[in-house]
């Protein structure tokens, strides 16, 4: 080997060792430190909140307790049956004597849809026709809105009875209004302590 | 330059003469100096140098060293304009090609860079021999039992002489001094060799002018063997001993690099011993937790869960429309003897079909009404016409009840 290929084999080693020892033994290294050290900070990041957890417990337990009365209130207004069909089944009653009571006739129920919301709740939709004056069908809304059932109207469509035209919606002297309300309730469906639905 | 302990020894060697002298503080008066005519070949030069290190050693046991200083032919010293590098670098490059530094060189010759001459460092103060000679002497040196400390150009030895005796006094000018038959004028400046003139002896004139170092050969020799210790970075040495210097440089560099590794693979350990350590402290930490934990994530759970369950019912009841009061402001704002057909409403939008003698006003009275806002005609208003004349205006009116954004 001459000088000069004894110089380039020194000038590789010389510049050659440095990058391989900084890129497979340095840099690995201190790439596993760092992941390490971060693991470390987060470790202790979740033990400081287990602990603040622990010493928060006792407001937990209050809160979690009043939180109980208040749900025990709020489900009360909550029909709760064991199946969605029930469920519909318990409004539609509902809704039908409602209508009984402040004189108005219910032509026909059907069931517009169910969804789901959050905590095991569903929102149940009926649609109801009903007949009867205008007095009569702000009786049964004004019934609807105040009964403890977690019940509401989300659309209301009244119209002249077909056949009645000349009459209008105004007048309430006549039952000559037909009314298509979209009536929404509140139910937990899937309730296995339920037994016949109804507000608990 | 002070003058070594008395157990050196300095020779001054030219081709013809050997002078040996005892350096230490008061060499002049205790100097041993005897001169040895010599005209040994190149092969009888060692065993005739160790020989004569020997008689000169003889009876001192405290002689442990020696500085040699190559007068006359035997050394060649110039100033010569060199690339701005290192004496390191410079040097094996002027011994590659000593022929063009030093052209009466016709052997492989050891060479040596000095800081001295320009002070800019456009020009270099280069001294060389031949590389047989210093190597002899060496061996020389070791056979008499002693350490070849030194080898120097006698050029540089004078200078040091002439740096001694002018302690004090301006140095600047010409010093002649005449040895092998030669006459060399150095020209020192501030202690600095600056100029070198050489020229044979009986052409001296030829030379510039300048104060006579030495009056004889022989005292000329002796000058330069009291002179001759130098500092390493002056001496000629021999390729082997800078290929141990640098073996021992590398061992060192190699050894050191090899301790800081270690050093860094005991920090790298430490610190990973002290991160596992925490680790597992942390661990052991959460692990005692557990069982309290678990207990409290399922109460936040269900505390979730239920404030969920009880916002979702008190936003259902919230969001629960008042159909009454809208009736009651569609009854309101409808004129007289407006007639309503049809009332459709969701939570937003309220659209009302109906008729009147006039259809205009219905629309300004929603637009101007306190309880609904947005109101504008669904469809073209129809007029209604009874024996070819106009008895009502047939209306079909979007409104938003106010307050309720779509």
């Amino acid at each position: 080997m001459t000088s000069r290929e004894r110089l380039a084999v020194r000038l590789l080693l010389v510049a050659g060792l440095p990058v391989f020892a900084i890129a497979y033994a340095a840099k690995p290294m201190l790439r596993a430190r760092a992941e390490r050290v971060e693991q470390l900070a987060q470790s202790r990041d979740l033990l400081a909140r287990a602990e603040h957890a622990l010493t928060d417990d006792a407001r937990l337990r209050a809160e979690l307790a009043e939180l109980r009365a208040r749900e025990r209130q709020s489900m009360r207004a909550v029909v709760s049956t064991a199946g969605e069909a029930t469920a519909v089944s318990h409004i539609t009653e509902q809704v039908r004597a409602l209508a009984r009571c402040h004189e108005v006739l219910v032509l026909s129920t059907n069931e517009v849809g169910t969804d789901s919301t959050v905590a095991g709740l569903s929102l149940i939709r009926i649609g109801v026709r009903v007949e009867s004056d205008m007095r009569g069908i702000a009786r049964l809304l004004g019934a609807i809105s105040t009964d403890p059932s977690a019940l509401r109207v989300s659309r209301v469509f009244i119209e002249r009875r077909a056949g009645d035209l000349g009459a209008p919606v105004r007048d309430s002297t006549a039952r000559a209004l037909t009314a298509h309300l979209t009536i929404e309730a509140l139910a937990r469906v899937g309730d296995a302590s339920a037994t016949g639905g109804g507000p608990r | 330059m002070s003058h070594a302990p008395s157990h050196a020894l300095g020779v001054a060697l030219s081709p013809l003469r050997i002078v040996v002298t005892a350096l230490s503080r008061d060499a002049r008066a205790r100097a041993t100096a005897f001169e040895v005519s010599w005209d040994a070949s190149a092969a009888d030069r060692a065993a005739v140098l160790t020989e004569v290190l020997r008689r000169a050693t003889a009876g001192d046991a405290t002689l442990r060293e020696v500085h040699v200083a190559l007068c006359g032919s035997l050394a060649d010293v110039r100033i010569a304009a060199l690339p701005k590098l290192s004496a390191e670098e410079l040097r094996p490059a002027i011994a590659r090609d000593v022929m063009q530094y030093a052209p009466v060189s016709d052997v492989a010759s050891v060479v040596q860079v000095h800081g001295d001459a320009d002070a800019a460092g456009a020009t270099r103060l280069v001294s060389s021999a031949p590389a047989g000679l210093v190597a002899d002497l060496r061996r020389a040196a070791a056979s008499a039992s002693l350490v070849l400390r030194s080898v120097i150009a006698g050029p540089l030895a004078w200078r040091e002489a002439i740096g001694e005796s002018s302690r004090g006094r301006a140095t600047a000018g010409w010093y002649h001094i005449t040895c092998d038959g030669i006459t060399t004028a150095l020209h020192i400046e501030d202690g600095r060799l600056t100029a070198i003139r050489r020229a044979a002896s009986h052409r001296a004139a030829l030379l510039p002018p300048g104060e006579v170092l030495a009056p004889s050969e022989a005292a000329a020799m002796q000058l330069a063997a009291e002179h001759a210790q130098a500092a390493d970075a002056d001496s000629l040495w021999p390729e082997e001993i800078y290929a141990v210097r640098r073996q021992r440089m590398w061992r060192q560099a190699a050894v050191m690099a090899a301790a800081a590794l270690v050093l860094l693979a005991g920090a790298v350990g430490v610190e990973w011993r002290a991160i596992a350590r925490a680790e597992a402290t942390l661990a052991a930490a959460r692990d005692s937790l557990r069982p309290s934990l678990d207990a409290v994530l399922a109460r936040r759970d269900s505390s979730a869960t239920l404030g969920q369950r009880v916002r979702a019912v008190e936003e259902f009841e919230r969001g629960a429309p008042s159909w009454l009061e809208l009736i009651a402001s569609v009854d309101a704002t409808l004129p007289p003897d407006a007639s309503l057909l049809a009332l459709r409403a969701s939570s937003d939008t309220v659209l009302l079909i109906g008729q009147a003698r006039r259809a205009a006003p219905i629309l300004r009275a929603f637009s101007e009404s306190s309880a609904f806002e947005g109101a504008r005609t669904d469809a073209p208003i129809d007029q209604v016409v009874e024996n070819g004349e106009v008895v009502a205006e047939r209306f079909s009116i979007l409104a938003r009840p106010r307050g309720r954004t779509p």
